[in-house]
């Protein structure tokens, strides 16, 4: 059945020394995505946005041609509209093996100016988009293959010559197609739409109700001691509402730094004392990212919030603001109605973000 | 017709004088005045007379102990002073006690005018002018690009932040979690270095410094009381962020 589908796209005798010069090459370039209130988003000089770039991005996203048995796409584990996680505690891959970690959301991805992964363990998007094709828990394949799969199908060595300007089939490469989808999730951006950003905005007539506010004031420390601080901000900053650095937020019961079974970004730096952190992801779309932690141990925000009331497991590495907070219910759910407010509608509506196919 | 040619000859020989002494020119112009070398400021932590590491259990008042898991803070404003006046350079560090990279405990300054300098400069934390300015209006590489150094609610860039595990009771389990984080205008300090440094054309200079975070927090052997005061972090506790920020500044002391 495969074969059979796989002969609908792929010419096996092709010949990959085809020249692709009569395809007409004229790259349009595409503005950096930007937000008022956002940092500049860096472009890699060798990898600039243009239109076939960002649409040949897109296709692999969407296309499970990368994947072993042709069943996943990247899009099989971010979906659009859960703000590109996949609902579950741990993603699957194809074959129906979980991964150690939870699906991340690709909002603002573009914007990420630390490692990726949870773990931080590359430092591009293109380094990323490397690795979940021979990753035997994600799409578990090979890249040369996987190339050969691109080189003979009838559009993609088009669709490569529109995108990079190359001059034979035999040109298309991984850094090619990760370069491609580098492109289309640097469009990951948020529309700057959500309640908060336009409570913020002013004259835009949104304006936050009562517990949101309180919530908002609570997040960010702002209400003079008015509230307790919930010290969200400390790890969760404005504006992409993630942070740069890695933390234990004290979700795991150890007896020593070296007992962590997902050791997290101590395993990439060697560092004991970094063992149990993890990157604090964007909370933008939090309520569409179910479940939640780097394990997904946290089915609700309800679940969230009450750990960050309870201060979390000892550990000596953990961040010190995870400490007892002593919220009221009432103040739970202030903090969750305010977590709602960056609910992005407009960026999981977006039809340049939705599948080609 | 005969003159005509001598005439050209004339004016292209003419033409290529000028043109070798303006490479003549050029030439002395880079020799006297565009000879520089670079300056690499160090920064050493200790905790008395050990040496510091993250995580690491140093004695804290008596009987008890304290861990730090972060020890960072900006350097801004430096300047390198000399008899005929002072430079100015806008290179901004952030200095990283407790990251893996050794090189987060550096700054190195480059193209620095060769000459005698007497001593250097510096603000611990962001000067007036920059702290007007937030992360999203630098690059990546700049160390102001940090939003985890930023205070959204106070406009301000958190100039330090200090944090770790203390045995508030001395039994051996580290069982409070710290934090100092200073900023604001307030908080700014002022350091200055007395040190004749050399910088030669084309090499590399050091300037190694000492930061006993021993007295940053038990100055002449008075231990500040974490566990009463264990958070502070925000501006509601200026007078303690301030007296953080200028025993940080104080603790800076030239490499013996």
């Amino acid at each position: 059945m495969l074969v059979m589908i796989a002969g609908c796209d792929y010419d096996p005798s092709l010949d990959t020394k085809e020249d692709l010069l009569l395809i007409h090459y004229q790259p349009v370039s595409l503005a950096t995505p930007s937000l008022p209130t956002y940092p500049a988003m860096e472009i890699p000089s060798d990898n600039p946005l243009t239109q076939a770039g960002v649409a040949l991005g897109r296709k692999l996203f969407y296309d499970p041609i990368l994947s072993g048995d042709s069943t996943q796409s990247c899009s099989s584990c971010h979906h659009l509209n859960q703000s590109f996680t996949d609902g579950l505690a741990t993603s699957k891959g194809i074959d129906g093996l979980s991964g150690r970690r939870s699906a991340m959301s690709l909002i603002d991805a573009g914007f990420q100016r630390a490692g990726l992964f949870w773990d931080g363990r590359v430092s591009t998007l293109e380094a990323q988009a490397l690795l979940p094709v021979e990753d035997v828990l994600e799409m578990h394949f090979n890249w040369p293959d996987a190339i050969q799969r691109l080189q003979r199908h009838k559009d993609y060595p088009t669709d490569f010559r529109k995108a990079f300007g190359i001059t034979t089939i035999d040109s298309i490469t991984k850094y090619l197609a990760a370069r491609a989808i580098s492109q289309f999730e640097r469009t990951m951006v948020s529309s700057g739409k959500s309640k908060y950003d336009l409570a913020l905005t002013p004259g835009s007539g949104v304006f936050f109700t009562e517990s949101e506010l309180r919530g908002f004031d609570m997040y960010f420390d702002k209400s003079g001691g008015r509230l307790p601080d919930a010290e969200c901000f400390h790890c969760h900053n404005a504006p992409l509402m993630a942070s740069t650095d890695f933390f234990n937020n004290g979700i795991q019961q150890v007896s020593s730094l070296d007992d962590f079974k997902d050791k997290g970004r101590g395993a990439i730096s060697g560092a004991t004392a970094e063992n149990g952190m993890f990157r604090a992801p964007s909370l933008r779309n939090i309520v569409l990212t179910a479940p939640y932690m780097h394990d997904g141990r946290f089915k609700t925000l309800e679940e969230v919030i009450d750990h960050y009331d309870s201060g979390g497991f000892l550990a000596e590495n953990k961040n010190p603001f995870i400490r007892k907070l002593k919220l009221t219910p009432g103040q739970k759910q202030d903090i969750i109605a305010f977590l709602h407010t960056l609910t992005d509608s407009s960026f999981v509506q977006n039809p340049d973000l939705r599948s080609p196919f | 017709m005969i003159n005509t040619t001598i005439l050209k000859k004339g004016l292209q020989l003419l033409g290529v004088l000028v043109l070798l002494s303006m490479i003549g020119l050029t030439a002395c112009h880079k020799t006297d005045d565009d000879q520089s070398g670079d300056l690499k400021i160090s920064f050493s932590p200790k905790y008395g007379s050990e040496d510091f590491v993250t995580l690491k259990s140093f004695p804290y008042a008596g009987t008890r102990a304290i861990k730090w898991s972060k020890f960072d803070f900006y350097v801004t404003g430096i300047r390198l002073v000399s008899a005929s006046g002072s430079l100015d350079v806008s290179d901004v560090g952030m200095i990283d006690f407790t990251s893996t990279d050794v090189n987060n405990r550096l700054i190195n300054l480059r193209d620095i005018p060769a000459g005698d300098y007497t001593g250097i400069e510096f603000n611990v934390g962001v000067g007036t002018d920059l702290n007007k300015k937030q992360p999203k209006d630098y690059s990546s590489s700049n160390p102001l690009s940090s939003t985890s150094h930023y205070w959204e609610a106070w406009n301000s860039y958190i100039f330090s932040k200090m944090e770790g595990v203390f045995d508030s009771l001395g039994t051996g389990t580290f069982d409070l979690g710290f934090a100092i984080h200073t900023g604001t205008d307030e908080c700014l300090q002022r350091v200055s270095i007395a040190k004749n440094i050399k910088i030669s054309n084309g090499a590399s200079s050091e300037m190694g410094l000492d930061l006993d975070i021993k007295n940053v927090y038990a100055p002449g052997g008075s231990f500040f009381d974490l566990k009463s005061s264990p958070l502070n972090h925000n501006p509601t506790n200026i007078e303690v962020l301030k007296l953080f920020s200028s025993r940080l500044a104080a603790a800076i002391q030239l490499k013996n």
